[in-house]
């Protein structure tokens, strides 16, 4: 008898492999890539929005002007200019903050990478809530630590939950290293964060001692209502991370990161043995692109388009959505979060929409970390155009119904015993 | 030069990533083997690809909906194009778990109890009124699945009968027709079957999960999963399974290669679960496992598959 081993390999694997895995989920939407499939799972920006044009002559310009210094590695900070660049775009946003303030990172992703990494030894206690976005549960994962998630509602993080939990971690004599949130036009949920639970969070910060991370992908993207102020801007220790993946293009690959000075010596070191530097070549384009285009004419674009495809996505949802069904009105961002009537299974219910009407979306169970978000789903509103969401949402609404009167047959003829019990 | 093969893959069904993954392992080693091969992903314009550009062999690595259920096995047979694995008659049994279980059953091939229920059936005639009786008779554990489905998606155990109605709801959303079986609890063992006049029975493979189910998470992630070759059960009894794995195979008309997945129940009782015409071909598949197991290589065991059909062929 002998143990067959399909990875000769598996017994040499540190222990953190074993969180990496690959979801039956993320499989099933392979599928998705066929283009009969609309797809409201992804959380891509239309590639129809992207600058092309302006990117190639952008591009031009920097090969002519200074090509050697593109194709040669850079700084691990980054290229400074466009660090320049970063100051007066967050400078808009009211946090002030100069050029030594931040350093450039492949993406906001690999700065959720590398926090993990100096911050998370294997059993540390982090933050999340819940839920929360599966990149970065994915990214701090990896360094094995003690997630403790603290549900959501309207305005954001629910910050007597939060107190309870950071309450219940003190007596146990837990010191939670940082809370990770994403305050504006959440992923995946599309909520902001209310301005008064911004002042409670950064106060609670003080008294329990954690850092505050502060991921800021969609900020910019507001359809309505008024802009609230970043939580670095209330408070300078505030970890924020931004990217240009919303705002520009995400095949740059590049996004930025702003740290009290302690902090973002440890976060360079990491990056230096990650990637020594980011692509010198897509910062310099960037920087180009950022100084001889009206960018924020571009953004103005993206916002109308998105907005009318976030009206369209809600009307559809109010046309074709059971009763019962509830969904959050996001007011920028790129996903509506909907919960399925009591009962429903969004993660079974995707085989059935991409098997019998073609759509996909991503199951909500994916978002936690604790088996919650089983009647949730996440939709992506930016990516199809306005007739497609409706005829997505429609077709949807219809496969929420036939299982939703399948189930009421099922439960009517055969309740369950808390029921039964109910009736006596 | 060698035949030209075409290798079908991917597809729309649910397991279009398996199938791409068992479809490149297949590509690569019949490039070794010095064939003329070419990668076709499946969509509607497969029919005039296979008219345009003629093969003498198509590779079907497809896996779930119209790859392993008759339908591309049937346009194959109208096109007059030789192709790897399990006729017509046995896809159509073999994908649909409600007709291969009757036929094991009159065929006196053990299977678990079962009873089978579908989408029309509740909506039309109220079959939420038989559950009760379902429970009395099968007993808990239930497992429902769906009956046309692979790769274990949408299979639930349902421990008590408040569970019933999400899983019959989640193995509806795979297929419309459900089945619910009574739970072995026992080990899983699977056996793959080469050939068809003298079919040849691969080593018996046991797949031992963390999870008390061999669900697809476990079947496609790393260290989820142990495998034992052979299967850590007495040599008669693993006799005994290789006996009716053959049985499975010939009585279902197969030819070139199946593999059957049986459960052996704690008192030493196999029962056959399912039968697969089209196994994974991935780097986590049992069938290349049991053949490595008895010393034949991967790329051998595609030569192998393709010479069944390359002399199929020539018969004609």
């Amino acid at each position: 008898m002998t143990e067959f081993k399909f990875d000769r390999w598996l017994g040499l694997y540190a222990s953190r492999v074993s969180q990496m895995r690959s979801s039956a989920i993320r499989d099933i939407l392979a599928v998705t890539a066929r283009p009969d499939v609309i797809s409201f799972a992804g959380g891509l920006p239309d590639t129809r929005v992207f600058p092309a044009h302006q990117i190639v002559e952008a591009t031009q310009r920097v090969m002519l002007r200074e090509g050697p210094e593109a194709l040669q590695y850079g700084a691990s900070e980054g290229h400074e200019p466009l660090r320049r660049r970063i100051t007066e775009i967050m400078a808009e946003i009211g946090i002030e903050v100069s050029v030594d303030d931040l350093i450039i990172t492949d993406g906001a992703q690999q700065a959720l990478e590398l926090l993990g990494k100096i911050f998370i030894g294997k059993g540390d206690t982090i933050i999340v809530e819940a839920p929360s976005y599966s990149g970065a549960l994915q990214a701090f994962s990896g360094y094995e630590p003690n997630i403790v998630a603290v549900p959501l509602d309207e305005q954001g993080i629910r910050i007597d939950l939060l107190i309870e939990k950071l309450e219940e971690l003190s007596k146990a004599g837990i010191q939670p290293k940082f809370l990770y949130t994403v305050p504006n036009f959440h992923n995946p949920v599309g909520i902001t964060l209310s301005e008064d639970r911004r002042q409670q969070l950064i106060g609670l910060s003080y008294k329990y001692g954690f850092l505050i991370i502060e991921d800021d992908p969609y900020g910019r993207l507001r359809f309505d209502g008024e802009g609230k102020t970043a939580l670095r801007a209330i408070d300078e220790n505030v970890i924020y991370l931004g990217t240009f993946s919303k705002i520009f293009a995400p095949g740059m690959r590049l996004g930025w990161v702003i740290a009290p000075k302690a902090i973002l010596e440890k976060i360079i070191l990491a990056k230096q043995a990650a990637n020594l530097c980011s692509s010198s070549f897509s910062q310099r384009i960037t920087e180009e692109y950022m100084s001889i285009f009206d960018w924020r004419q571009n953004i103005e674009m993206l916002i109308d388009l998105y907005r009318e495809r976030r009206d369209t996505m809600l009307s559809a949802l109010e046309e074709f959505f059971p009763e019962g069904s509830s969904w959050t009105r996001p007011n920028g961002g790129l996903f509506i979060w909907a919960n399925l009537p009591d009962g429903l299974d969004a993660t079974v219910m995707l085989a059935e929409a991409i098997r019998e009407v073609k759509v996909a979306y991503v199951p909500g169970a994916g978002f936690y970390t604790d088996g919650g978000g089983i009647s949730s789903l996440r939709l992506n509103f930016s990516y199809c155009k306005p007739e497609v969401i409706n005829e997505g949402i429609k077709r949807l609404g219809s496969v929420i119904k036939k299982q939703l009167s399948l189930y009421k047959s099922l439960v009517v003829a055969y309740p369950s015993e808390d029921q039964q019990k109910g009736e006596k | 030069m060698r035949e030209r093969i075409a290798v079908l893959m991917g597809g729309r069904s649910l397991e279009r990533d398996v199938s791409l993954k068992s479809g490149n392992r297949v590509y690569e080693a019949l490039r070794e083997k010095g064939f003329r091969v070419t990668k076709l992903d499946v969509d509607e314009s497969l029919v005039i690809n296979l008219r345009q550009n003629p093969v003498d062999l198509v590779y079907i690595a497809l896996h779930g909906k119209y790859g392993e259920d008759g339908t591309v096995q049937e346009l194959l047979e109208i096109l007059g194009i030789p192709y790897t694995g399990p006729g017509v008659y046995s896809s159509i049994v073999g994908f649909d778990k409600a007709l291969s279980k009757e036929i094991f059953i009159r065929k006196g091939i053990p299977t678990p109890d079962y009873f089978t229920l579908s989408t029309g059936s509740f909506r039309e005639m109220g079959a939420a009124g038989v559950l009760d009786r379902v429970v009395d008779v099968l007993g808990l554990p239930i497992v429902a699945k769906p009956a046309c489905q692979g790769s274990a998606l949408g299979i639930k155990i349902v421990h008590n009968k408040d569970e019933l109605p999400s899983a019959l709801i989640g193995a509806l959303s795979y297929d419309d027709k459900v089945i619910l079986e009574k739970y072995i609890k026992g080990k899983e063992v699977s056996v793959s079957v080469l050939g068809d006049e003298k079919p040849e029975v691969l080593p018996v493979v046991e797949v031992s999960t963390k999870k008390e189910y061999f669900d697809f998470e476990s079947m496609y992630s790393m260290g989820q999963t142990e495998y034992f070759i052979p299967a850590r059960l007495p040599e008669e009894l693993l006799e005994r399974i290789q006996d009716i794995a053959i049985k499975v195979h010939t009585v279902l008309d197969c030819r070139d290669v199946s593999r059957i997945d049986i459960m052996v129940s704690e008192e030493g009782e196999p029962y056959v679960l399912e039968l697969n015409t089209s196994p994974g071909m991935t780097e986590t598949s049992l069938l290349p496992m049991a053949a490595a197991a008895k010393g034949i290589e991967f790329s051998d065991l595609v030569e192998m598959l393709v010479g069944f059909a390359l002399k199929r062929k020539r018969a004609v």
